[in-house]
């Protein structure tokens, strides 16, 4: 958002500071990346890779960076190409783990050596004081430029809930402390889950948070922490993770764009998330994004526990038509998608007349601090989760054309999917939050341009570990990581 | 690591004369190294006479008080910075070479000298990739701890890349349209945005566009009520005589435009004014005060 591209706007109200971050992502910048020549590509994918690893959606550490006196623009190029993951320049023809997976008794039985003033401390998230400090960690140092205009401000409810999913292990959320004063500097986490690329179901670990202290980037803890949560995944016999990043590391298997719909377009103005265009009037654009006060689809209500079956079983049906998609099981589903106060929202549409599910949809919230707004303190965005609408499977199959099978299925489910998201926005404005977020990714194009979304300044690029697999375009990714 | 700075620029500053200190900044070298070296003073204060014990005492004990103090508020816990306990030596160790660095008097620490006693600790940690992986990236070589760089203010890594256009923290925002509304000069443009002064200053130079309507039929007026500018409707208003009452295309008038966009403010000073007509309509028949949410 800040930085050169926007700085060309005339029609803009905000002086911006210049970018200056160790966690960016490239929205243009990847665009004119793959039209450069070869060999000034290797270099700004280098400059690209110093900078930054990503935790999760837009979570991002500026974790593999060197020293900020003398950078070194090859090193994390270096570690990326110790790990089996694809390189850039590999065309992939067949799907398959890089690695063979390991034997228990060949896994490292004892964690890496940390440099010697850091300890390793695994983060007890069930405990309040704990989890304050891991909230403490992150909202304060995912940023790296104090003239930035958001970051991130996870609550602890939403760290328990991102944390401890069924099947979470205390092993995979990994904390390192300054030896001398136990201060807690540096985080990793995995949480098992599992995933389908293409044709396979893997058990995986979905790796996020990764962050370090930003005063501290020059101990290259990143690297070490990579292998430590590496290690301990084998040890649970788990060989494959996915993980997103803003940045572009070796290699994406499919990249999203993020698109934005506005519920408070004053406060989006006033808070430099949005700009108004130069004959655009404030009057008009609160008008232009407008919602209706009540929703719309009829049986819609929150979702309960008794629909927890129905909802799986309709989720996994309509996940089937992605490439890399969860795998939920029904204590999956429950913890996921059943609304917990100022986290997650989750809602079914029950048939008035059969009383069944037959869609539901969930999104989840993720606020940021607003740095230095005389106004406004907090941006409350939604960001779009998981969903699923019936698709006439029986009728589709007959459709031998691909293409026309494709045409069919978004012709069949766009009226519907728009209806509900537009429930969704409704429902998000009640609650207060002011705009709501989606990637392109599931069936989203379908519906961002009725609705009214725009075009975000950020991408979001998935990564497998360990496991090589044909790129998979956007609305085939149905994987939603916070 | 932090010792063996503290070593070394101590060591440096004994040694190294002619440097022509001022005597505050010698007396606040001299109160660190003590707090560093033997904590806090103990000792009775010297007669009178002596001054420059004295002023050294009083360096010393006033330095190991407003540390004592600095503890005691830091365990309220910080916002912004990082509530380290250090203890007294440490903090003592890290604000004396903190000196000594800003004051750029020639100190440089050796890092030969310290890899020196740390060589042969990098031992085989068993694992090829993470041999490799130190073999490429190299032990900590920093030889600054992780304490001293938490107890420093927080410098950012200038990177500077063109294009690039997400926030520090991977925020994405709305992207900024492209289109063709970048193109020509914008003749209400000080009304929309900008500063005060710099609207006086265009209509200093042109009065004239003060009457003016863009092709939406919209007004200087309307625009800053548009976007809720107080202080340039009232300059409008009191020192360029702007019509409080034009309507643009669709019958809207500023007030309209006050309205349908919620600024309290903008929208009780045109009430206030007896030259508003409240009750004048927009082409929808709606009145300004049926926009208020």
């Amino acid at each position: 958002m800040s930085g050169p591209g926007k700085n060309n706007n005339k029609g803009k109200d905000v002086a911006r500071p210049a970018q200056n971050s160790s966690a960016l992502t490239g929205s243009r910048f990847e665009q004119e990346l793959r039209n450069a020549p070869a060999d000034v590509q290797e270099k700004l994918r280098a400059l690209l890779q110093q900078m930054a690893l990503s935790g999760g959606a837009g979570v991002d550490a500026g974790a593999l960076e060197s020293s900020g006196r003398e950078p070194k623009s090859m090193d994390e190029h270096k570690f990326w190409k110790t790990q089996p993951v694809v390189k850039h320049d590999e065309v992939v023809e067949e799907n398959g783990p890089i690695e063979a997976d390991v034997p228990l008794d060949q896994v490292r039985a004892t964690p890496y050596p940390l440099p010697k003033e850091f300890e390793w401390s695994l983060v007890n998230v069930e405990d309040d004081k704990e989890i304050k400090e891991l909230y403490e960690l992150l909202t304060m140092n995912y940023v790296e430029d104090d003239d930035a205009m958001f970051r991130f401000d996870y609550s602890a409810d939403f760290l328990k809930w991102a944390l401890l999913p069924p099947g979470w292990k205390k092993a995979w959320h990994i904390g390192v402390r300054v030896a001398s004063n136990k201060k807690l500097v540096a985080f990793i986490s995995g949480i098992p889950q599992d995933v389908r690329v293409h044709n396979n179901v893997k058990r995986m670990v979905e790796i996020n948070f990764l962050c370090v202290h930003k005063k501290l980037r020059s101990k290259r803890l990143a690297p070490v922490m990579i292998k430590e949560v590496t290690r301990r995944t084998h040890l649970e016999g788990i060989f494959q993770a996915v993980y997103t990043a803003g940045v572009v590391l070796p290699k994406p298997m499919a990249t999203c764009r993020y698109f934005h719909r506005s519920l408070n377009p004053k406060k989006l103005v006033e808070t430099g998330f949005s700009q108004l265009g130069r004959n655009m009037t404030m009057a008009r654009f609160i008008k232009l994004y407008k919602l209706s006060a009540e929703t719309s689809t009829p049986g819609l209500r929150p979702m309960e526990e008794k629909d927890v079956a129905a909802v799986a079983i309709l989720m996994n049906k309509y996940m089937a038509h992605m490439e890399l998609a969860p795998h939920f099981q029904e204590e999956d589903v429950r913890h996921w998608l059943i609304s917990r106060p100022g986290v997650v929202w989750g809602y079914v549409v029950e048939d008035p007349e059969t009383k069944k599910i037959t869609d539901f949809f969930s999104f989840y919230s993720l606020p940021s601090t607003v740095i230095n707004n005389p106004t406004h303190s907090t941006l409350n965005a939604a960001y779009s989760f998981y969903y699923a609408v019936q698709t006439p499977d029986e009728e589709l199959n007959k459709i031998e054309n691909v293409a026309e099978r494709m045409t069919a299925r978004d012709g069949a489910i766009k009226g519907r999917l728009t209806m509900l998201m537009r429930d969704a926005l409704i429902l998000a404005r009640r609650n207060n939050f002011d705009v709501f977020n989606a990637l392109n990714l599931m069936d989203n194009a379908l519906f961002t341009e009725d609705l009214k979304f725009g075009p975000g300044d950020g991408y979001l690029h998935f990564y497998l570990y360990n496991w090589r697999c044909r790129e998979v375009e956007g609305s085939k990714v149905g994987l939603v990581m916070l | 690591m932090l010792q063996q700075r503290f070593n070394s620029a101590s060591a440096y500053m004994t040694k190294t004369k002619g440097l022509n200190l001022p005597t505050s900044t010698k007396l606040a070298l001299y109160a660190d190294y003590k707090l560093a070296t033997e904590g806090f003073c103990t000792q009775p204060r010297p007669s009178l006479i002596e001054f420059e014990k004295t002023a050294k005492w009083k360096a010393w004990k006033e330095a190991g008080e407003n540390y004592k103090k600095q503890l005691d508020t830091a365990t309220q816990p910080t916002d912004q910075e990082d509530a380290v306990q250090l203890d007294l030596s440490t903090g003592a160790m890290i604000s004396y070479i903190q000196r000594v660095e800003e004051g750029e008097w020639g100190w440089t620490f050796d890092t030969a000298q310290s890899m020196d006693m740390t060589a042969g600790v990098a031992t085989s940690t068993g694992d090829a990739d993470l041999d490799e992986l130190e073999a490429y990236l190299g032990v900590d070589k920093d030889e600054i701890s992780a304490e001293e760089l938490l107890a420093r203010p927080y410098v950012p890594i200038p990177v500077d890349i063109e294009g690039v256009t997400m926030t520090a923290s991977g925020i994405s925002t709305m992207a900024v349209p492209e289109g063709e509304d970048e193109q020509g000069e914008d003749l209400l443009g000080s009304a929309k945005r900008g500063s005060l002064e710099s609207l006086q200053a265009t209509l200093d130079a042109n009065p004239s566009l003060v009457h003016h309507k863009d092709d939406m039929g919209i007004t200087m007026l309307h625009w800053a009520c548009d976007r809720g500018s107080l202080d340039k409707v009232k300059v409008l208003v009191e020192s360029y005589n702007a019509d409080v009452n034009s309507q643009d295309t669709e019958g809207s008038t500023p007030l309209h435009y006050a309205c349908a966009s919620g600024w309290p403010q903008v929208i009780a000073y045109l009430k206030s004014l007896p030259s508003v007509d409240q009750s004048l309509k927009d082409n929808s028949d709606m009145t300004a005060e049926e926009y208020l949410e």
